[in-house]
């Protein structure tokens, strides 16, 4: 039998390498002569009607596909384009009509009736009725996150077919942006058979894979662009990157900087900001953090400019308190001078306080959120420079829940607090010394007596200056350092366009297209 | 037949104790089901209520036996994340698991035994130590570089597959086999490599061995003596190290998963650990230790069957 012929075996070898080193390159001029056919007749990027997306999501629904039960930011993201409330968000964020098609508000914020949009569908095809959307406010007074300002409710009842009017206990002008809560067809199980009004109808779902929608044709309101959607789970920050290469993926939001700037000849990049307030928040109960000064001496010592170069090259917008400037009208730009570094007050600040050496402390930080982990580094670095140790303890997301959020046995955290609703108490409510969502346990009797205030008064305008107010005190009383709200990078591949941003946790999927 | 009911026993005792320290070790770190199901949006009262409906509030054992039996009875329970059966989700995730074992199993095995008959046949000559030398190099690159290798030069460079595009058997069963072949070739590279180093060793030292002399006195090709009978001799150590891979395969694909985005069992292990959810995370470790239990014992039976002389009871 003849011995194995090392030398053919080789050149086969090298043959095969070559074959396919020359399949692939060939494969390239394929797309690439492709790409400039199309683009000498692209010159206006106009939208065209069909196709379909991939949209990298980095974390499965895992709370639930009921709209008044998910509480996830990504799940009420992805759920936006599926459901609808009375009214809903457009970008710049106002409030529009949508499941109604006019709304009134009269005796200054106690009753609120909506006349219900004419021939407006479910994803079923079965016609919206006044029966749906009473059992949905009723069914927000009972479960889910909303249930604390839908017990405000006093009675909802249908005025004729078209007509709801609901009489709230309270009177509350603000009530309104809490109507874009969705509403469901009455009876039924929505976490099982998701049906809204959205432009898009959920098709199907495989757990820890994707997530697929497709367009509703019967939409009341103007029709979506693209056919489907498919919302594929990737955690991995490079493999992110990759995938947004190879295509396998079209968009993906909230990137870092690095990872933006790898995809810049595939993606076109959009720089937005996260809509949150990023801050070192600090735990008022523990010491040294119950005397003002302290708080005081942290805010001289950091500068948020700083951290936004080191973690985000530079990008990024700097706040001063709790409120971001998407948020518009609440919103005090001047609150962000209030503590412009200065390491010799910082330093005296502590002397008076009683801390001449400084003193060491911990700040706790979730692992799975880098930027967060990233903007802790920096913050023990500043404060060093007033003799302030700081340590960093990463945690689970899990643990962060337990014990930083919900027992508040910590001492320092760096997270980013989002606003759940259009509304100036989404943000500001949380600090009343008897909110249960208090966790930096602030106390503070005139920030109390402030908000009282705004309950009582139904004039638009001065409820704007008493938020604003609010925001001044916690500013200068030092609640928490203030930092940023962190940009955000979303790629989007270049074959499409059409990505807004919104001032809420929202991605408008209807507004995407692909260009001809 | 007795022997057979002492290893059945003896699995039975150790998924009874791995349940257990599961079941502790929820009970001890940190957050629960319902605290991750209400994230920032959780107060007290909602987080007890929440509980109360999980039935995260009855006691210790309770829990546990409760469990346990609905375990044995088939019931794997109800995954808290999906609010699915814990079958219906982990079914579809532990078949693309196993596809890409059996493929990497099937690579390692059709390129470990010739390379390491060749290299043995050419002992010392210059092929076998270039070929020993690459070896090493591949046996220390771990899998999942070797992954993210593949998928940059095979990948984004090359084009022949795209990185991310995993999809479903229900969808395209021709891309799902031909994109799973990566992953499952970026695996199967170092364990083919460790196979090759044990084997060809192995068959080394049957070569020293008077059988091999005999052999090829009685006019037997180099084929059928490598091939046959030194190979019968010489694939015991590496069998177990089969076994093992194996075993190593399923329980770590959460990382090659990672890098070419498949959902399979051990991203959703993760996940679920992450969310302590607590019926997908039990189910699943014990599917893999019952694997590994009772592919160390088929292992024990193959040696028997290649050697009778070996005595299973020592």
């Amino acid at each position: 039998m003849k011995k194995l012929n090392i030398k053919k075996l080789l050149v086969l070898l090298l043959a095969t390498v070559v074959v396919i080193a020359l399949n692939g390159c060939s494969g390239d001029k394929q797309t690439s002569e492709v790409e400039d056919s199309s683009s000498s007749s692209q010159n206006l990027n106009e939208p065209q009607m069909g196709g379909s997306i991939v949209v990298g999501i980095p974390q499965d629904i895992e709370d639930s596909l009921d709209p008044h039960v998910a509480v996830a930011a990504g799940t009420s993201e992805i759920l936006f384009n599926v459901y609808e409330g009375l009214v809903k968000p457009d970008k710049d964020g106002n409030l529009i009509d949508a499941v109604a098609s006019e709304h009134e508000i009269k005796d200054a914020g106690k009753k609120y009736i909506f006349t219900l949009r004419e021939g407006i569908k479910f994803h079923d095809g079965s016609l919206v009725t006044v029966d749906d959307i009473i059992y949905s406010i009723k069914n927000l007074a009972d479960v889910g996150k909303m249930t604390s300002v839908f017990s405000n409710v006093e009675k909802v009842e249908a005025i004729d077919d078209k007509t709801v009017e609901i009489t709230l206990k309270e009177a509350d002008t603000e009530f309104l942006a809490f109507l874009t809560s969705a509403i469901v067809p009455k009876d039924t199980d929505v976490a099982k058979n998701p049906i809204g009004t959205g432009p898009y109808k959920y098709i199907s779902r495989n757990p820890g894979e994707n997530i697929i929608m497709e367009k509703f044709v019967d939409y009341w309101g103007d029709e979506a662009y693209l056919d489907k959607i498919t919302y594929k789970i990737i955690t991995d920050g490079n493999v992110i990157v990759t995938n947004l290469k190879s295509g396998s993926i079209d968009l993906f939001q909230r990137l870092t900087t690095s990872q933006s700037s790898q995809v810049e000849d595939i993606c076109d990049i959009y720089e937005g900001t996260m809509n949150l307030v990023q801050a070192l928040y600090l735990n008022n109960k523990v010491k040294p953090f119950d005397d003002v000064k302290v708080r005081q001496a942290l805010c001289y010592a950091v500068n948020p400019q700083e951290i936004m170069d080191f973690i985000s090259d530079g990008k990024g917008v700097e706040i001063g308190s709790s409120m971001f400037p998407t948020f518009g009208k609440y919103y005090v730009p001047e609150l962000t001078k209030t503590y412009d570094v200065n390491i010799e007050k910082a330093k005296s600040l502590l002397v008076e306080a009683g801390y001449p050496d400084g003193f060491e402390f911990t700040i706790t930080v979730p692992s799975n959120y880098q930027p967060h982990v990233d903007t802790a580094q920096v913050l023990v670095e500043q404060f060093a420079k007033i003799g302030v140790t700081a340590k960093i303890q990463t945690v689970e997301w899990a643990s962060w829940l337990s014990d930083v959020y919900m027992a508040r046995d910590y001492d320092s955290t760096v997270i980013g607090v989002d606003a759940s609703s259009l509304t100036g108490r989404a943000l500001l409510e949380r600090f009343l010394s008897t909110a249960g969502n208090n966790f930096i346990n602030y106390n503070n009797s005139t920030y109390d007596e402030v908000y009282s205030k705004i309950r009582k008064t139904s004039d638009e305008n001065e409820q704007v200056e008493l938020y604003k107010e609010l925001q001044k005190i916690l500013s200068e009383d030092a609640a928490n350092v203030y930092i940023q709200d962190m940009a955000n990078m979303v790629a989007l591949n270049k074959k499409y366009g059409g990505y807004e941003f919104y001032p809420l946790y929202v991605l408008d999927m209807s507004k995407i297209y692909l260009k001809k | 037949m007795k022997y057979i009911l002492k290893k059945t026993g003896f699995l039975v005792i150790t998924l009874l104790v791995i349940s257990f320290i599961t079941f502790l070790a929820f009970n001890i770190i940190p957050g629960d089901a319902a605290l991750s199901k209400l994230g920032t949006e959780a107060t007290v009262d909602q987080v007890n209520m929440l509980r109360e409906e999980l039935g995260l509030n009855a006691p210790f054992f309770s829990r546990y036996l409760s469990w346990l039996g609905g375990f044995i009875g088939g019931d794997f329970g109800i995954s808290f994340s999906y609010m699915i059966p814990v079958k219906e989700l982990i079914s579809g995730k532990f078949m693309i698991t196993i596809t890409m074992t059996i493929m990497a199993f099937v690579f390692i095995i059709l390129f470990s035994i010739p390379i390491a008959v060749f290299t043995a046949y050419k002992e010392n000559k210059i092929v076998d130590r270039v070929i020993t030398f690459l070896n090493q190099l591949f046996m220390s690159i771990p899998g999942f570089f070797l992954g993210i290798l593949i998928t940059f030069i095979f990948g984004l460079t090359f084009k022949i597959f795209m990185p991310g595009a995993y999809i479903s058997m229900q969808e395209n069963i021709g891309q799902y086999f031909y994109y799973l072949l990566f992953p499952s070739v970026a695996m199967a590279i170092p364990k083919t490599a460790m196979g090759v180093k044990i084997l060809r060793s192995s068959l080394i030292e049957e070569k020293k061995k008077r059988y091999v002399r005999a052999a090829r006195s009685r006019g037997n090709s180099n084929l059928r003596i490598y091939g046959v009978y030194m190979l019968k001799n010489a694939v015991i150590p590496v069998l177990t190290f089969w076994a093992m891979t194996i075993a190593d395969l399923i329980a770590n694909s959460v990382i090659i998963e990672r890098v070419f985005s498949i959902p399979g069992i051990g991203t959703l292990l993760v996940s679920s650990i992450a969310n302590r959810d607590f019926a997908v995370v039990q189910a699943i470790i014990i599917i893999i230790a019952v694997i590994i239990i009772v592919m160390n014992y088929l292992v024990d039976l193959l040696y028997k069957i290649i050697d009778p002389r070996i005595d299973l009871k020592n």
